[in-house]
């Protein structure tokens, strides 16, 4: 490891967390703030969409109507991009060629980008048409990460400050579901993408509707170039923390991610969003300590877990009896132009947000290397998904006020409303759903899908855990070398995928929503006040106990094993 | 009740599907084509009139007459698993068989990968095979080092990536120059070579 790859990753981080201020004020105007200045702007495009669709955005949704709601969206969503995806073949725009989608392929794949997961059992440049990679691909990128702030934005409602501030809407209620969807794309998701598309255009990622162009390489050989709309992918692939590629090799082809400085803006682009919601949350909590306490304990992890991959990554063992210099750090499965440094960094960016996103192959770290994602999967991610990553933060959060709340002998309160019996039940059936997911399928899997391993031994089993890992926290990044295109593990995975995220939703919101109705006490000397780095290590403890006692058993059969061989 | 509810998140749907999936790719490929038309059609070179590729994507080298680029393919393969090794085993063997000055073989020359189609190369695994293509080619190592920097990228601002090597756009320079005239005018001197050397880009660039 150099100092200059140390520099880099360090000017990205600084990068980030400059701009999470404006852009978590930014997000407070777009969900919470009574008037803006781009109203005039965005305003009439609002209302025409509202008068399309024929809904009030003012109409206060309860709990049952806005998961409700969600779940009709995303549901018809799922169902239209299926039937373009086994009729694809039929349908204009396929200059690839690209065959229908056998139905359990296109399940997988509509399920996998409604529920903001990426997972990919199919090859973007042959198996997808550019309608398909315009239509179902991009459309779902835009749609799951509006559903997710959405959620986040209804979600904050309840941990919101009761104080009437000037300028903020008043809090009534869990809110309306098509008031903060159309909001997320219209203020938030489509501008940024615009934006980020420009940038990754001019430094090389094609945005064409030419077809694939076949030519004799400089040695004679016949080679096919495949290109098409690319760069509107990819801008909303990290935006929206979804992470599924135009290209099979993903952010590591070239025509994803073409230069050090593209790894550098996918890198901002995915992080942004989701440390950008817990300022906001701050902010409507009325402490904006609440909320950098969060970002700040979560970094810290973050740092915690690149330094032992980056430690991990810096050479091979298995090749050290070999003549190679491995100066470079352990580069099967990476790109030169990003190095040992910026492939670790994308990769604990990629896994600590629900993107899922890969510039080099994790099939091929070394164990501990690969084990860092894989153990930030099981925790849920750290910062997680576009705002449905604050569900997965704040279940820790009550888990860790219950927690420090026996162990002081008080009852637990957070934010001044008293955690009760309702709360910790519900914050722990959500917590439940990601090892249940993950420990019964791998298990499922490793018996009856024994042939898809990629990998002998250990590195095998860690393929298998991986994928139920990475379809339960809606991350969708993989050990490739898994054969993932089987009917057993598409519809396996796709389950697995809709409960972890179709779960969480209405526990986490219930949560939320019973929030709001308490009544708040306010905070005397005896209260454990939760913006304090106290409070950040006991979280960070309650994260990391938790985890590793439900997950230590697999990972010995996994990453832990394959290291100690 | 419901029924309304159904309507309208089938309305939304169809909404979006147009405007998230055909009114904003649809826009971009517009944007695409006045910012930086070349780069939106895959930055293509043309050589002679003919696409030789793209300078983002790598192709295979097997000539030893050309700069090496990284083994093609993407192998998925563990850190321990035997394959790897053994594969890892015969790239060394035959990197030390091409260039038998060097005494480790710097990894990337030796590896697999991320895309499969890496474009690139480290500086240091480029300026070690200037010795063989000096020897196959005839052409001082002077001028091949000089070639080799000239097609170096270096980090940007100093700081965001590696210093590296494009090993097709060096090789097309390096065809170019050994092309009767160019040879010819390069023995006769170097500053020619270099304006050779510069057309040569000028040419390679040029993307449809």
């Amino acid at each position: 490891m150099d100092i200059l790859g140390v520099v880099q990753i360090i000017l990205e981080l600084a990068a980030v967390l400059l701009l999470v201020r404006p852009v978590g004020s930014y997000l407070v105007g777009v969900f919470f703030k009574e008037r803006s200045r781009l109203d005039a702007l965005f305003g009439p495009i609002e209302r025409g969409l509202h008068w399309a669709v024929g809904v009030d955005p003012s109409e206060n949704m309860g709990v049952g109507r806005y998961v409700l709601t969600l779940l009709l969206v995303n549901g018809l969503m799922i169902v239209i991009v299926m039937l373009i995806l086994i009729t694809q073949g039929y349908l204009p725009l396929n200059p690839t060629g690209a065959v229908n989608m056998p139905i359990d392929l296109a399940f997988n794949t509509a399920v996998s980008f409604m529920t903001n997961t990426n997972w990919q059992s199919y090859a973007g440049e042959t198996q997808a048409s550019y309608l398909t990679q315009m239509i179902c691909i991009t459309f779902l990128m835009f749609t799951s990460a509006a559903t997710g702030m959405a959620v986040g934005a209804a979600f904050i409602r309840g941990f919101a400050s009761r104080d009437q501030r000037p300028g903020f809407r008043e809090i009534r209620g869990i809110g309306n579901f098509y008031f903060d969807f159309v909001r997320s794309l219209t203020r938030v998701l489509v501008p940024f993408a615009i934006i980020v598309s420009i940038l990754l255009l001019v430094q090389g990622v094609p945005q064409t509707l030419a077809g694939p162009l076949s030519y004799h390489t400089v040695e004679g050989s016949i080679s096919t170039l495949y290109r098409g709309p690319v760069a509107s992918l990819e801008s909303i692939k990290h935006l929206g923390t979804n992470g599924g590629g135009f290209f099979a090799q993903n952010s590591a082809y070239p025509f994803e991610n073409p230069t050090p400085l593209t790894n550098v803006i996918e890198i901002v682009a995915m992080l942004i969003i989701p440390i950008s919601l817990l300022y906001t949350f701050g902010v409507m909590t009325g402490n904006t300590k609440e909320g950098w306490i969060l970002i700040g304990t979560l970094t810290t992890v973050f740092i915690i877990l690149l330094s032992i991959g980056l430690l991990a990554e810096s050479s091979n063992p298995a090749l050290s009896n070999l003549a190679v210099n491995q100066s470079m750090g352990n580069m099967e499965g990476k790109e030169v132009r990003f190095g040992t440094e910026n492939s670790v960094m994308f990769t604990v960016s990629t896994t600590s947000t629900g993107t899922g996103s890969v510039n080099s192959m994790l099939d091929s770290y070394t164990a501990i290397g690969g084990a860092v994602p894989l153990f930030l999967l099981m925790i849920g991610s750290l910062f997680a998904g576009d705002g449905s990553g604050l569900l997965t933060i704040l279940m820790y959060v009550i888990l860790a006020v219950f927690i420090a709340g026996l162990m002081v002998g008080r009852s637990p309160q957070y934010l001044g409303r008293k955690i009760e019996s309702k709360e910790v039940k519900l914050t722990f059936l959500a917590f439940l759903v990601h090892p249940v997911l993950i420990l019964g399928f791998t298990a499922a899997g490793i018996v009856f899908a024994t042939s898809a391993l990629g990998n002998p031994g250990f590195h095998g089993f860690t393929e298998m855990l991986y994928a139920f890992s990475s379809a339960a926290a809606n991350n969708g990044s993989a050990f490739a070398g898994l054969s993932a295109n089987t009917p057993f593990l598409n519809y396996t995975l796709g389950v697995t995928m809709l409960l972890g995220r179709y779960i969480t939703f209405p526990l986490m919101l219930l949560v939320s929503d019973s929030l709001l109705r308490k009544k708040i006490t306010p905070y005397d000397a005896g209260t454990f006040r939760t913006d304090t780095w106290i409070f950040g290590l006991i979280l960070i403890g309650v994260m990391l106990i938790l985890g590793a006692l439900t997950f230590f058993p697999v990972l010995v059969l996994g990453p832990l094993g394959e290291a100690l061989l | 009740m419901l029924k309304s509810d159904l309507f309208a998140a089938f309305k939304t749907a169809v909404i979006f599907l147009v405007l998230c999936g055909l009114v904003f790719p649809l826009l971009l490929v517009g944007i695409g084509q006045i910012a930086d038309k070349p780069a939106a059609e895959g930055s293509l070179l043309i050589q002679n009139g003919t696409v030789v590729g793209s300078s983002l994507i790598g192709q295979s080298f097997v000539d030893p007459m050309h700069f090496q680029s990284r083994p093609s393919g993407v192998s998925n393969w563990g850190p321990n698993n035997p394959a790897l090794i053994e594969n890892v085993s015969q790239e060394v063997a035959y990197q030390k068989q091409l260039n038998p000055s060097i005494s480790l073989v710097p990894i990337d020359l030796v590896t697999q990968s991320g895309s499969g189609v890496d474009p690139n190369i480290a500086l240091g695994s480029a300026l070690l095979q200037v010795p063989r293509i000096s020897n196959l080619t005839g052409i001082s190592q002077d001028v091949l080092n000089r070639l080799v920097n000239q097609y170096t990228e270096n980090p940007v601002a100093g700081v965001f990536g590696e210093s590296r090597v494009n090993v097709l756009q060096l090789n097309l320079a390096l065809d170019n120059l050994l092309s009767p005239s160019a040879l010819k005018s390069a023995e006769a001197n170097s500053t020619a070579l270099n304006a050779a050397a510069l057309n040569a880009t000028a040419t390679n660039t040029t993307a449809k």
